[in-house]
């Protein structure tokens, strides 16, 4: 049809790329309720077409799918919100790849067509109109929005530069306020643009803190040496970095990194924090910090089962410059981070390593351990009433498949207690042997009077927090014969 | 193959097959009629429906295969997956629960006005006459206002399921009422 109308004589207008952008579909980015619902779709059709096929295996399978469906059946149920949230970081993560190349792209150079930076300019401004609409849906979750509404702001000043860039308006470019993600740096009075203003200020306070000086890129630098200012206390730092983005940190890892090493709980996220504050120590006065956002918990805790929105912002946008972040997402991929939040288990040692990439230039990277967040061994309550019942789960090392559990039971009542029977059962995909119980019989308020070993097999490393086990226990104490059951909590181990 | 040489059987012995679906509000009794009609003769004890059944029933040279979907609220959206086919419609309403009696109201109606179902027989069991208190059938019908049905055959039959008594009164309406080739 367009080549027709094109021979026929019709000038069709130019279309801008950067414009035609927003109308690809976002595959990308889709919200937790998108998800739910083409799931349910899928689900639907799945339903009928096995309802028409109509052979026994299909209504066996129509059946459980409407488990599934009614809800009754959540074992295999998604966290679409954490899959939501696992999708912005990766828009996140190209904001950031973005603007880091903006960054180190000097004056002059040109932007190619079909370069790298259209693709990823065009993925952000899709991604943009998501990005609003699920800080709609989230409207509940005022900590959810607010991210969301940071991510967005940072994406669109990155959308900005590059079109001024696109221009070869550099001027007008560097104008935007700087910092790629999240925090409030990008948009605050410190905002570097307004630096030169600032410098003329007595108070050093406010002029830079990690972003801002990071990112003062050639322009505004240049400035000042033009207008011959003389360049109080914090200049030097800055001036180191004035020429590059390189982060500020130089002076201070090592430190860091021995205190990172030794921290009791690590959750990745502590040891990104603890790596923070060093690598902004140029900064003058670290009051100005954007701390707006919830971070890792308080370190001895585990932290606690988070929002996952709630890792968006702190996932590596706090970092002195989106340079060194993007190092560090090089090597702890976001998604990966987000997942290990959610299932908020605490971790027992994170390799915190640094890797000295240039002379004087110090990128924090941190590794951990693939699965190994839990540890190796673990002491659960069962049950607590009149019996008690307590799990104690180990792996041993040279059996990678297998979870060791003893449980152990306890009489808490002052009268003897005969015929223990104690069944457990878990999830088909898992094993489990029983070995005979010690005993049936527990003398009153006797501790561990029986004790019971089992191995759960088939479970690889990692999982061991995720296995689900019901119990169900009869027994008797004196003439009352009792009956219980439930869920066993989750054993705690990797 | 098979299933067209049965046609031609069915064509000259004059053996019908009907899809029947059976809904209706949870412990209406659909299950039970559900297994009464499938085991006459023999006491049947159901619990909750998560999903569906379905049995066929052979009545008066009519092959009827009853599909029995549960009808507690997080299923009943679920039900519209069932009626593509249906040629009856299989109603039950627990005749002493008058306080759900709107609530079968407004579900029947969602049904029958789908598209798919329009042509479906709809036979209501006026279910539970046993239990004291009951509506009759003449009242289930006011309850659910099929009196204002346009274009549709209902038919409203008193049923006592545990014992079995109606239900294949119910079925005897169906399958004289079916059209004799249904659409293929």
């Amino acid at each position: 049809m367009h080549r027709l109308l094109l021979y026929k004589g019709y000038v069709f207008p130019e279309i801008r790329h950067e414009d035609a952008a927003v109308l690809n579909p976002s595959d990308n980015l889709r919200s937790a309720e998108e998800m739910e619902e083409e799931e349910r779709e899928a689900q639907s059709a799945k339903l009928q077409e096995l309802i028409r096929r109509g052979t026994p295996a299909d209504l066996q399978e129509a059946n459980r799918l409407m488990k599934v469906m009614a809800g009754y059946d959540n074992r295999h149920k998604t966290d679409y919100r954490a899959k939501a949230a696992e999708e912005v970081a990766k828009v996140q993560q190209k904001a950031k790849i973005l603007e880091e190349m903006l960054q180190s792209h000097q004056p002059g150079d040109r932007v190619a067509e079909g370069d790298v930076f259209e693709e990823l300019a065009s993925a952000l401004q899709s991604a943009h109109p998501k990005i609003q609409k699920m800080c709609e849906e989230e409207s509940d979750d005022p900590e959810a929005v607010q991210k969301l509404l940071e991510i967005n702001d940072s994406i669109h000043r990155t959308i900005e530069r590059y079109k001024l860039v696109k221009k070869g308006d550099w001027e007008a470019a560097s104008q935007i306020p700087k910092g790629t993600l999240g925090t409030t740096t990008g948009v605050s009075k410190n905002a570097n643009n307004e630096l030169s203003l600032i410098d003329f200020d007595p108070e050093p306070a406010p002029n830079s803190n990690g972003n801002g000086a990071a990112a003062s890129a050639g322009g505004s630098s240049l400035e000042n040496d033009l207008l011959g200012l003389s360049i109080d206390e914090p200049a030097p730092a800055r001036g180191g970095i004035s020429l590059g983005p390189a982060p500020a940190a130089s002076a201070t890892p090592p430190i860091t990194q021995v205190s990172a090493g030794f921290r009791p709980n690590y959750d990745i996220f502590a040891s990104r924090n603890t790596s923070q504050p060093s690598s902004q120590s140029s900064t003058p006065a670290p009051g100005v910090r954007p701390q707006s956002i919830v971070s890792s918990p308080a370190a001895a805790t585990p932290p606690p089962a988070l929002d996952p929105f709630a890792s968006l912002v702190s996932a590596g946008s706090r970092q002195p410059s989106p340079l060194s972040s993007g190092k560090h997402s090089g090597s702890q991929p976001g998604a990966g981070s987000l997942l290990d939040l959610m299932g908020s288990e605490p971790a027992p040692l994170a390799i915190s390593q640094t890797k000295p990439t240039e002379e004087d230039e110090w990128n924090f990277a941190s590794s951990l351990p693939e699965s190994n967040t839990l540890p190796s061994m673990n002491r659960v309550q069962v049950l607590n009433s009149m019996l008690r019942i307590e799990f104690m789960a180990r792996r041993h090392p040279q059996q990678t498949q297998q979870i060791h559990v003893v449980a152990l039971f306890s009489n808490s009542t002052n009268q003897p207690l005969n015929e223990l029977h104690f069944q457990v059962a878990v999830e088909k995909a898992y094993t489990l042997q029983l070995r005979p119980q010690s005993g049936r019989d527990i003398a009153p308020s006797q501790a561990n009077g029986v004790q019971q070993e089992m191995l759960v097999d088939k479970v690889p490393m990692g999982k061991g927090n995720a296995i689900k086990m019901r119990f169900r226990v009869s027994y008797r104490v004196g003439n009352q014969r009792k009956e219980e059951q439930g869920m066993v909590p989750s054993l705690g181990i990797a | 193959m098979g299933g067209s040489v049965s046609k031609i059987m069915g064509k000259i012995f004059g053996t019908k097959e009907m899809r029947i679906l059976m809904l209706g509000l949870d412990a209406a009794g659909k299950t039970t009629i559900l297994y009464k009609l499938k085991l006459t003769n023999q006491d049947v004890t159901t619990i909750p429906t998560v999903g569906f059944n379905v049995e066929s029933v052979t009545y008066k040279n009519v092959k009827f295969n009853v599909w029995d979907v549960g009808g507690q609220d997080k299923i009943r959206p679920l039900w519209r997956h069932y009626y593509s086919g249906t040629q009856g419609l299989i109603f039950v309403v627990d005749s002493s629960d008058t306080n759900r009696m709107e609530e079968a109201r407004s579900e029947l109606h969602k049904i029958i006005n789908d598209r798919e179902m329009k042509d479906a027989l709809l036979l209501v069991f006026a279910n539970k006459q046993d239990v004291p208190g009951h509506m009759s059938p003449e009242d289930v019908t006011q309850a659910l206002q099929l009196t204002k049905l346009k274009d549709k055959l209902w038919y409203v039959a008193p049923s006592v399921a545990t014992e079995g008594t109606g239900i294949f009164e119910g079925l005897a309406w169906l399958s004289n009422n079916v059209k004799t080739q249904p659409q293929k």
